[in-house]
């Protein structure tokens, strides 16, 4: 291929930096406002950059975010909700996924096709089926109960994203280890799930993401303050509120701020996670 | 020989039965309705001058000028035999519907009109029999051509004109073209609309770049003008002057306050092929619609190399529907007949589908051995999934079968859905008059769950959410595409080995996919929202963002792409990394360079990687949901999954009853029906089993 020549590299770099602000507008609309104390309820004028520049909205919602409920109690039952959720999913569909990767069973087009299927269902459809499940056992309310909500929708597409990290892994090198004498569960425990954790991780990654994010169905479930998520919480400000638009800003920064982070410092890894998902149905 | 001809005959007499049948029940059953006034009145006017031995009443009269007489005549001639009666009365064209016309007058009419509907169907069937058939139930030209209206008449004209069209361009014989001139002029002289056909024939002819096309196509267009003026005696006195102004009337009504008030987004069109005739239902035998578009759909590509001139004619009508701003309900029976072909290829495509050798994806077979080796693997899994995906979907489709509403849902849920939705088809529960066609009666509500059967499922695949159903469709494709495009592009450009700060990039290009989608949702909004969001205070204008269904469509698609692009930019990356230099080396020995390259060598390279994370996106945006709570969506303009979120809640909006939890069942039924007929029918062609790992 020829090299770059300059005209070459800076065409390339406006149609990025157009990109990129395409990416970055909406975003920043919204987040400037929370460094924003000028203004009370709505903005009225453009602004590019805040006026009165402050820390102190962040303050305030790390007081009380939603309901008087402070901002740590809210990420709390966040990283609780999801972060179980994602892991009872890919607990429950890890060797399953495995399966559909490696195996050829009698019925496997049939099992994939139902996979799917179960990921064609709106979440909505989950609510009455799911009320009436957690209500028998109790756990309607609870945490544990939106754990298992979150779990419902992230499974179908968790096992999909698993089923590929299990592909990505090259065939030979378990057939290597198959040859060493390991077994069927021993070379999956000690070959596949290692070189595979990549891949996982980003599975997992976006089972959180699914759990982080939800507030729809959280809302038909949970009925105390103290068991609200972030997502829930910031919908609420939205809501019902209304008005008061900087907190609102200011809450949206310090909830997507941390996921930010993480999936810039993993973007790397992220792509390899990708590959593979095949829908040979 | 004669097996055959006998065959055809009974064909097409079934046919006629079938067409008859669906619109002699309409002409009995269907209310008044708009219009039908005018042009009963229009006939009367001609049929009194008639009666008297007045020919020429026929350059005199043409009551609502706008429109060409030939069909008012055919009314004129319908009412001739009964006793005279008083005109209908003046009334502008928004007027409301007249009840008070004479009942035997308003039958003679429909029955007349009518005829030339169920024709349409029958000459069609002479082509193809099942796309006569698809124009014999199809709900809107059933209700259309049984009422007093103008279309059925232009509608038989035109597919005539096409069907002689096909004769020529197969026997080149000059009588078929002149047959074909007429049958466009007579066309035009019905309804002006119907001359769209005109400019399919000519696109088809010059397609062919045939030279001796050139006089032989002067010679029929200027037939088609001479018959146009033949037909249309009304112009005769003052061709210009009358001719521009029903020409500029309908220029003037697209912009006036009738289309405005209706305020349909210029996606409409598609809106109406979407479902049944949602009015009057009890007048109709068929609601097939949605069903026959949809294999119209999938016959599209055979129909293009088969009859090249029926696509045209979808193509170009459809364009002309989508641009012109009038958009009322019958505008889309120009379409009847090419979407009628197109159904009947989509019927033979579907054989040859279900017919064609599966794929040998599997090198080894399975054995049951390796079964009971993979049960136990599979076992947390499938319990989990049965669990909390499969009992679910089995207990929607029960509630599907109910009137579950927040009225009963204690009974509901204290055993009343299996009851009903379970019970109901052994007789044990009564049946509900609930119907998703009427949301706000409460008829549709009791306290204890009772039985609705599949009416409910069957109401939604004829239309009941129509415009939900076609937002979906249209969301899906446009979204998808505009983020695999801009995904795509972009990881392209980030792949010139050279390019700086490549690392930069593609990490700022990744957040928005972190953003959890409702809040993305909020920041698009806040930027985009008309009159007060952050671009209309900063520029000034709304511009482009509007409001009203479109305008938001277009934020509404912007917040998909934004969501939508980073990952499908990050495995279109991951999938170039794998094409080795040497591909380009050699392909560049080959003479390969810029389109020809990305064409030839780069897409196809990528497109095994990018087809599964398509289908998995297609997927989700089918069932998008969140995207559209903080940013609206005005005049139905959301998807089915939002749709059934909204009827489910609790929190009832004007015009939106709430906590309607069989409806929302219904919708979800209806959802997983259609995506796992798109997977598989996906699956099949795309051909998705070729990825990586063991391939």
């Amino acid at each position: 291929m020829r090299r770059l020549g300059a005209r070459g590299q800076l065409l390339r770099q406006l149609v990025l930096a157009l990109v990129g602000v395409f990416v970055i507008a909406p975003l920043w609309s919204l987040a400037y406002m929370a460094f924003d104390r000028s203004f009370l309820g709505r903005p009225t004028e453009f602004r590019l950059l805040p006026d009165e520049f402050s820390f102190e909205l962040f303050g305030r919602v790390l007081d009380r975010a939603a309901q008087g409920v402070p901002f740590t109690t809210l990420l709390a039952n966040t990283l609780v909700v999801a972060g179980g959720s994602a892991l009872l999913a890919l607990a429950c569909g890890a060797s399953m996924a495995y399966a559909f990767a490696r195996m050829r069973f009698p019925g496997r087009r049939a099992g994939l096709f139902a996979l799917l299927s179960g990921s064609l269902l709106p979440p909505i459809a989950l609510v009455l089926p799911l009320y009436l499940i957690l209500s028998v056992l109790g756990l309607r309310t609870t945490r544990l109960g939106l754990i298992v909500v979150y779990t419902a929708i992230a499974l179908p597409f968790g096992v999909w994203n698993l089923r590929a990290a299990f592909q990505s892994v090259p065939r030979e090198v378990e057939e290597a280890a198959a040859m060493d004498g390991a077994g069927f569960a021993r070379t999956f425990v000690a070959i596949t799930l290692p070189l595979a954790a990549p891949a996982i991780g980003l599975a997992a990654f976006v089972a959180f993401l699914g759990g982080y994010s939800e507030f729809a169905l959280g809302w038909m479930f949970v009925d105390r303050a103290d068991n609200v998520t972030l997502a829930m919480g910031l919908w609420n400000a939205i809501t019902l509120a209304g008005a008061d638009w900087n907190f609102m800003a200011a809450y949206a920064l310090m909830m997507c701020a941390p996921v930010v982070a993480v999936f810039i410092a993993l973007q790397r890894g992220l792509a390899s996670g990708l590959l593979g998902g095949r829908i040979d149905v | 020989m004669a097996l055959r001809r006998a065959r055809t005959l009974i064909l097409l007499l079934a046919l006629l039965v079938l067409a008859a049948l669906a619109r002699g029940v309409a002409v009995e059953r269907l209310p008044i309705d708009y219009d039908e006034d005018d042009y009963l009145r229009a006939g009367q006017l001609l049929a009194e001058g008639l009666r008297e031995g007045d020919l020429a009443i026929v350059t005199r009269s043409n009551y609502r000028p706008e429109h060409p007489p030939l069909q008012k005549l055919a009314i004129a001639l319908a009412v001739l035999p009964l006793p005279p009666r008083e005109p209908a009365p003046d009334v502008g064209t928004d007027a409301p519907p007249n009840a008070d016309l004479p009942a035997d007058l308003v039958r003679a009419a429909r029955t007349g009109t009518a005829a030339f509907g169920i024709l349409q169907a029958v000459v069609l069937g002479l082509l193809s029999p099942l796309a006569g058939m698809a124009v014999a139930v199809n709900s809107f030209h059933v209700k259309y051509t049984s009422q007093i209206m103008l279309e059925s008449l232009p509608g038989l004209t035109s597919t005539l004109a096409v069907l002689a069209w096909l004769r020529w361009r197969r026997t080149r014989r000059r009588g078929w073209l002149a047959a074909s001139a007429i049958a466009l002029g007579l066309t035009a002289a019905g309804k002006y609309l119907y001359a769209v056909v005109g400019v399919a024939m000519l696109l088809d002819a010059l397609l062919e770049r045939r030279r001796a096309n050139g006089r032989a196509l002067l010679g029929w267009a200027a037939l088609a003008a001479l018959t146009f003026i033949a037909a249309d005696p009304y112009l005769w006195p003052d061709p210009v002057g009358r001719l521009l102004a029903s020409v500029f009337y309908h220029a003037g009504y697209a912009g006036g306050a009738d289309v405005q008030r209706a305020n349909f987004p210029f996606w409409q069109p598609f809106v109406w092929l979407a479902g049944s005739v949602p009015w009057s239902r009890p007048a109709f035998l068929f609601s097939l619609d949605l069903l026959i578009n949809g294999l119209a759909l999938l016959g599209l590509r055979r129909l293009w190399r088969r009859y090249r001139v029926m696509a045209l004619w979808l193509a170009v009508g459809m364009a002309f529907l989508l641009v012109w701003p009038t958009k009322w309900p019958q505008y889309v029976l120009i379409l009847a007949t090419p979407i009628g072909m197109a159904a009947a290829e989509g019927i033979y495509a579907l054989v040859d589908m279900l017919r064609g050798s599966r794929a040998p994806t599997q090198a080894r077979r399975a054995t049951w051995r390796e079964g009971a080796r993979a049960l136990p693997w599979l076992l947390p899994g499938a319990l989990a999934l049965l669990i909390l995906a499969l009992l679910p979907l089995l207990y929607q489709l029960a509630v599907a079968m109910t009137d579950l509403s927040g009225q009963s849902l204690r009974d509901g849920l204290n055993g009343g859905v299996l009851r009903a939705g379970v019970g109901g088809w052994w007789g044990a529960a009564a049946n509900s008059p609930f119907s998703l066609f009427s949301l706000q009666d409460p008829a549709g509500r009791a306290i204890e769950t009772r039985f609705t059967g599949l009416r409910l499922i069957g109401e939604v695949l004829s239309g009941a959410f129509a415009n939900q159903t076609w937002f979906s469709i249209m969301w899906t494709a446009s979204s998808l595409t505009l983020s695999a495009v801009l995904g795509v592009s972009v990881a392209l450009i980030l792949n010139r080995p050279g390019l700086r700060y490549a690392g930069l990039w593609r990490a700022l290009f990744v957040i928005p996919w972190a953003i959890p989608e409702f809040l993305g949702g909020v920041a698009w909004a806040r930027l985009a929202e008309p009159g007060r969001g952050w671009l209309a205070l900063g520029l000034g204008v709304n511009a482009p963002l509007g409001e009203g269904p479109a305008g938001v469509f277009l934020t509404q698609l912007l917040a998909g792409v934004w969501m939508g692009f980073p990952i499908l930019m990050l495995t279109a990356a991951t999938a170039l990394k794998r094409i080795t230099p040497e591909v380009y080396d050699s392909a560049a020995l080959d003479g390969a360079t810029g389109v020809s390259l990305l064409r030839g060598i780069t897409l196809p390279l990528i497109a095994p990687l990018l087809a599964p994370a398509l289908v998995v996106r297609g997927l989700i945006a089918f069932n998008q949901f969140y995207l559209f709570q903080p940013i609206g969506s005005p005049g139905g303009a959301t998807t089915l999954a939002s749709l059934a979120y909204g009827l489910a809640q609790s929190r009832s909006a004007p015009g939106r009853p709430g906590t309607l939890f069989a409806a929302s069942a219904a919708i979800d039924v209806f959802i997983v029906i259609v995506l796992l007929i798109a997977v598989a029918a996906l699956s099949r062609r795309a051909r998705l089993a070729e990825g990586v790992g063991d391939a």
